[in-house]
């Protein structure tokens, strides 16, 4: 019996719980090795999206909103040899704000690459080969940490994720807390500066400030 | 004042005489040293077996003695000719893992000879060095060429071998109900590992799949493999050539490439690629590819130089390899570079 179907008598969340939260956005550009994978997860009952590059991969992101996961190979094209291509999608998901748990599978120098890839806000990392209990361990971690971030905001609990270095000091991290909280919350009220400033119990001259201060603005959305 | 003339004479004679000899030492020492020169060349520049072969030139020199004593990447040899006693000029060497001492043992002499010797010995231990630092550049060239190409197989590598982990945990124990559909799966996977397979050989041996000569809308092509590396591109004239097409998209590839990778490097401009198809020379389509937001290349020599990337990481081959592949099917391809202007890549193709 598969570790994946143990997973399932254990009560474990299952491909098919997951299929009821969302898709998987697999972002791989070796044409083989993404159907397979894609074929291999659509048979655990995912519902599964393909993307080879980056710019389908954002497009992707942004047209199906119900994506819960991306699971992500770092070397791209053009760059496919090196790993800028795939943490330039990290960094505009994060960017983005995009709801989504990044998992990186990837044969790039595994050291660097991971260190790299978690500083960006990836979810996991899995180098390759790896084994598909692995990877579907991981990706139904994914799964289970979006849908509670997801019940977790619905109650008013904004999850914040950032990298800053403890010898930047107190000030660097408080202002980037802020910057994130206030775009968050600006980008789940639609920009609405009155909602914003009720949610984070702050007056609306605040808010205006903070985007200036931030140069927020409302393409940045 | 006429008693002195035969003075004058004497030392006239002397100095002309004198002058003479340090002409004739000077043409001499200049004759020894372009004969270590030309031995070193004869040796490929190789330490060991100057150091063992240079013996014969020194002595000719003036030299009484050699003795040497290196460390060549951890192995440990020495060799000494002629007389290894007396006044001596000694040099070590120690760059990272050679170590070398050189003694060059002198005549007995009078002054003007030493000074002879000396400048020789100088020239010697110049070759020496020299020799010293091609063995450590060689080397450190061949480490890093290794090293490219270990990054680029490690990719695709990885790759095969995460397709055949899946395959075969998928095969071993295949989802209930799901047996058709993973022999569908196999059947639409294997060709696409056939031509990842293929590919990478094909790279590996620098040699193009296919010699079929296909016929190929240029402008076309261009603008479907500009769209690919998303740069923006306005393309003027139009050609057809007939070329393989394998080929004719890796030139257009690494060239292409190289602009996406210079744009991705620049934060502030967004690229502005400018194409023309010139056909006014018979037989022949010049293709002249800019960037009118680029930045002018600041070593326009290192274009085409094999393994030699700016972006540390990557192969350093892709131009040169395009270069090769224009010529070999009859074109060219050159790079123009001038002060504060962008670069400007200008491929010629058969029709």
């Amino acid at each position: 019996m598969s570790k994946a179907a143990q997973l399932d008598d254990a009560g474990q969340i299952t491909a098919k719980t997951a299929l009821q939260k969302g898709s998987i956005l697999l972002v791989e550009d070796d044409l083989a090795l993404r159907k397979m994978l894609f074929n291999s997860l659509e048979m655990q009952g995912f519902d599964v999206l393909e993307a080879d590059s980056r710019q389908p991969a954002l497009e992707t992101l942004k047209q199906h909103p119900n994506i819960s996961v991306v699971i992500l190979d770092l070397g791209l094209p053009p760059m496919e040899h090196t790993t800028d291509e795939g943490l330039g999608v990290i960094r505009l998901i994060v960017e983005e704000m995009l709801p989504v748990k990044i998992i990186v599978l990837t044969g790039q120098d595994e050291e660097k690459s991971a260190l790299d890839a978690i500083r960006e806000g990836a979810f996991d990392f899995l180098s390759k080969p790896t084994s598909f209990e692995d990877i579907l361990l991981s990706v139904n971690r994914a799964f289970l940490f979006h849908s509670k971030e997801v019940a977790m905001s619905a109650d008013g609990v904004t999850r914040l994720q950032f990298s800053t270095k403890t010898s930047d000091g107190l000030k660097a991290v408080r202002e980037e807390a802020e910057e994130k909280l206030v775009r968050q919350v600006l980008k789940e009220t639609g920009f609405n500066v009155y909602q914003s400033a009720l949610r984070l119990g702050i007056k609306r001259e605040s808010i205006y400030y903070f985007m200036k201060k931030f140069g927020i603005s409302r393409d940045d959305d | 004042m006429t008693e002195l003339y035969p003075y004058l004479i004497i030392i006239g004679s002397s100095i002309l005489v004198a002058a003479g000899w340090l002409l004739y030492s000077y043409r001499t020492q200049i004759l020894l040293s372009q004969k270590l020169i030309r031995l070193n060349e004869e040796l490929n520049y190789d330490l060991p077996d100057f150091l063992r072969q240079c013996w014969p030139s020194l002595k000719e020199s003036g030299f009484a003695g050699l003795s040497w004593s290196l460390n060549w990447f951890g192995t440990h040899v020495s060799g000494s000719n002629g007389k290894t006693d007396g006044a001596l000029l000694e040099k070590r060497f120690d760059v990272q893992e050679i170590t070398l001492t050189v003694r060059l043992y002198l005549q007995k002499r009078s002054w003007e000879y030493r000074f002879i010797s000396s400048a020789l010995a100088d020239n010697f231990f110049l070759l020496v060095r020299m020799n010293l630092w091609v063995k450590l550049g060689a080397v450190k060239s061949t480490f890093e060429q290794t090293a490219k190409m270990t990054v680029f197989l490690q990719h695709d590598v990885k790759n095969m071998a995460q397709l055949m982990k899946l395959t075969a945990e998928q095969l071993d124990n295949p989802v209930p109900g799901q047996e058709d559909k993973l022999i569908e799966s196999m059947r639409e996977v294997i060709p696409a590992v056939r031509d990842r397979a293929e590919h990478m050989l094909n790279t590996l041996t620098n040699k193009t799949a296919d010699s079929l000569e296909i016929r190929h809308q240029l402008d076309a092509l261009l603008e479907q493999t500009a769209g690919m590396y998303e740069l923006p591109s306005t393309i003027t004239g139009s050609a057809t050539v007939n070329l393989p097409r394998n080929t004719l998209q890796s030139i257009l590839d690494n060239i292409l490439g190289n602009f996406s990778r210079q744009a991705n490097k620049s934060t502030s401009q967004k690229p502005d690629v400018k194409i023309d198809l010139d056909t006014s020379e018979a037989g022949f389509v010049t293709v002249t590819i800019s960037d009118n937001n680029g930045e002018p290349c600041l070593w326009p020599e290192r274009l085409f130089e094999p393994f030699w990337s700016e972006f540390g990481t990557g192969r350093g081959i892709g131009l040169y390899q395009a270069r090769q592949q224009a010529y070999a099917v009859g074109g060219s391809l050159m790079a123009e570079s001038m002060a504060n202007s962008p670069l400007i890549f200008i491929l010629k193709l058969p029709t």
